[in-house]
């Protein structure tokens, strides 16, 4: 302390003591009742602060609300709470039996409905924009306007049952949507599902009940691959007689298509009767109809759809590139013999194709799992010399230097 | 020549005076002017001691003596009140000065370079205390708060012990480390630099501060 002595000396000297004229103005203050806050207002420097943090806490509240659409009913629906059938804004209804219960989520474009347990009954009322979907543990069921019931219970037992229009449902064992008819019934367990039809309990269409037969009975296992088929006669008339469906309706597949929903453009196709008339549809909507029914998994409507668009339109753009799609269709439907016919096809139209080099590839295949060496060589040559780093390369190569 | 200390609290250490202060109340005084005239000295003293060249230190004082006014019921030993006003100055000024380090910190004056208000113009001339209290607020507050009791009001160890409300080995560490930060920025002061002198403490001194 000694080397800061001389300057305490000084600071308390300098320093001294509180004035008396300073405490008589603290006194007077006093008496006057002053009081002043003790400082300059630190709201002022607090204020970017307190600002910045309002402002983040309501863009934080915006966000969750924004997540949540305007309008939207959740809510859990209890049998035993149920006086009745629950009644939704466009007409459409829900019924729960015995023990059922689940949740419903509805707003402007969806409805969902999670079936936890029980039994539900639907009666949808055909709507465009909205769309419906009934999920009961891994299945799915999609909706375009119908009335069915989906029931779910232990050991994950699922069932389903329409009585009216079209639905698809999507279970986990299969890759693509199954589309159900009035009177179809699904049921059974994961794995174990079975579809079968009863005439008895499918009532007409609404829309269509004066003009539409009720389907024909039949019955088949979902899981079993459809059995080749021979080509059908795309040119033979439909057997029942139907009202032509009006542009406006046939315009609701193609806008399903085109959003990537190929089972609710096929269900809409069916519940339209449009595939009976294929023969007023342009090149491009029959196009596009044989892609619905190829991605949809109905593989017999394709070919009818891409037979009768190479058959009508031979010059058309679309029925080039429907030759290769038939190869292909005709490649899943295990007839390999049309799908030879048809890749050829393809070829022989032109070589600027844009599926010539996978059709040189597919082509490569079937002569080659039929034993034609010689032609499988040939379009190998062609392949590699075409596209030396294609897909199908190790194929052509193995293909060539295999040669006895 | 060792320093000559003088009295932390008059209030404490002339209690004669009071009764001098108490006859000058008018005699229709209020309990409120009667418990000021009582508790303003310590006050002001520590008020003084910390705040004399600071722009607020007048409005630091009512707010602190409205504190004790109020809260001086809840002493039950009257005669402990001058050493209870003591503390709650002494924490008031404390809490202040974290307060400022809290708001110069928090605040957005920062990022342009923190002014501090500007002071009193010095008309009593105490540019040392001036320049001291600048530096002094660049010490952590503890170590502001013994140094400052130490340096200006030549108070001993046990009185900064009892006043900081820590063992007499804390303050006097805290008294060491203020000393030293406290040596080096004087000697950064063109004015306090050559009132510090280049003393070398022998080795082994004990020092009570």
């Amino acid at each position: 302390m000694a080397e800061l002595e001389r300057l305490a000396s000084e600071l308390r000297q300098e320093l001294g003591s509180p004035p008396d004229a300073w405490q008589q103005a603290q006194r007077a203050r006093w008496r006057q009742g002053l009081r002043a806050p003790a400082g300059r207002s630190r709201i002022r420097g607090f204020a970017p602060w307190v600002v910045a943090s309002l402002g983040i806490m309501a863009g934080l509240i915006w966000l969750v609300a924004a997540r949540r659409p305007a309008g939207s009913d959740e809510r859990w629906l209890v049998a035993e709470e149920l006086r009745g059938p629950v009644r939704l804004d466009d007409g459409s209804t829900i019924s729960l039996g015995p023990g059922g219960r689940g949740r419903l989520l509805a707003d402007s474009a969806t409805v969902r409905f999670d079936l936890h347990q029980g039994r539900a009954s639907f009666d949808v009322v055909p709507e465009r924009k909205r769309s419906w979907t009934i999920r009961a543990g891994k299945n799915e069921v999609r909706v375009v306007g119908t009335r069915f019931s989906v029931f779910f219970g232990s050991d994950e037992a699922f069932e389903v049952e329409v009585e009216r229009g079209v639905v698809a449902v999507q279970v986990p064992d299969r890759n693509a949507s199954l589309e159900l008819k009035a009177g179809d019934h699904l049921h059974g367990h994961p794995g174990q599902l079975e579809l079968t039809h009863d005439v008895a309990s499918a009532l007409p269409p609404a829309s269509a009940a004066a003009s539409s037969p009720a389907p024909a009975p039949r019955a088949e296992d979902v899981a079993a691959v459809p059995a080749p088929s021979a080509r059908p006669d795309v040119s033979a008339p439909s057997a029942l007689p139907v009202a032509p469906e009006p542009l406006a309706a046939r315009a609701d597949w193609q806008l399903r298509y085109r959003e990537g929903k190929y089972a609710e453009s096929l269900a809409l196709v069916r519940a339209q009767g449009v595939g009976k008339h294929l023969t007023d549809l342009s090149p491009s909507a029959l196009a596009e109809l044989a892609d619905a029914a190829r991605l949809g998994g109905d593989p017999e409507l394709a070919v009818r759809a891409l037979a009768l668009l190479i058959q009508r339109f031979p010059g058309a753009a679309e029925a080039r590139d429907g030759r290769f799609m038939l190869g292909r269709v005709d490649v899943l439907r295990g007839d390999d013999a049309a799908a030879v016919e048809a890749f050829e096809g393809y070829l022989h139209s032109g070589s600027s194709g844009r599926y010539v080099s996978e059709t040189r590839g597919r082509l490569m295949e079937l002569y080659a799992k039929r034993g034609d060496a010689e032609r499988a060589r040939s379009v190998a040559q062609q392949y590699l010399q075409a596209t030396p780093n294609g897909p199908y390369r190790r194929l052509a190569r193995s293909l060539i230097t295999s040669q006895p | 020549m060792p320093p000559v200390r003088q009295p932390l609290e008059p209030a404490r250490a002339q209690p004669s005076s009071d009764a001098t202060r108490l006859l000058l109340v008018p005699s229709e005084a209020t309990s409120s002017e009667v418990l000021y005239e009582r508790v303003a000295p310590v006050v002001n003293g520590m008020v003084w001691l910390y705040l004399a060249t600071d722009p607020e230190r007048d409005d630091i004082a009512q707010d602190i003596l409205v504190a004790v006014v109020r809260g001086a019921a809840s002493v039950r030993d009257p005669a402990q009140l001058e050493g209870w006003v003591a503390r709650v100055a002494f924490n008031k000024i404390c809490n202040l000065f974290r307060r400022r380090k809290l708001v110069r910190w928090l605040s957005l004056e920062a990022l342009s370079g923190y002014e501090p208000p500007a002071p009193h113009v010095d008309f009593h001339g105490r540019e040392l205390v001036a320049r001291t209290q600048r530096i002094l607020e660049c010490l952590p507050v503890s170590e502001r708060m013994a140094f400052t009791l130490h340096l200006l009001g030549n108070a001993s160890l046990e009185e900064i012990a009892e006043r900081c409300g820590c063992s007499e080995r804390t303050a006097r560490r805290r008294l060491k480390a203020a000393r030293d930060r406290f040596t080096r920025l004087a000697k950064q002061d063109p004015v306090l630099a050559s009132r510090v002198s280049e003393h070398t403490r022998p080795t082994g001194e004990r020092r009570d501060g």
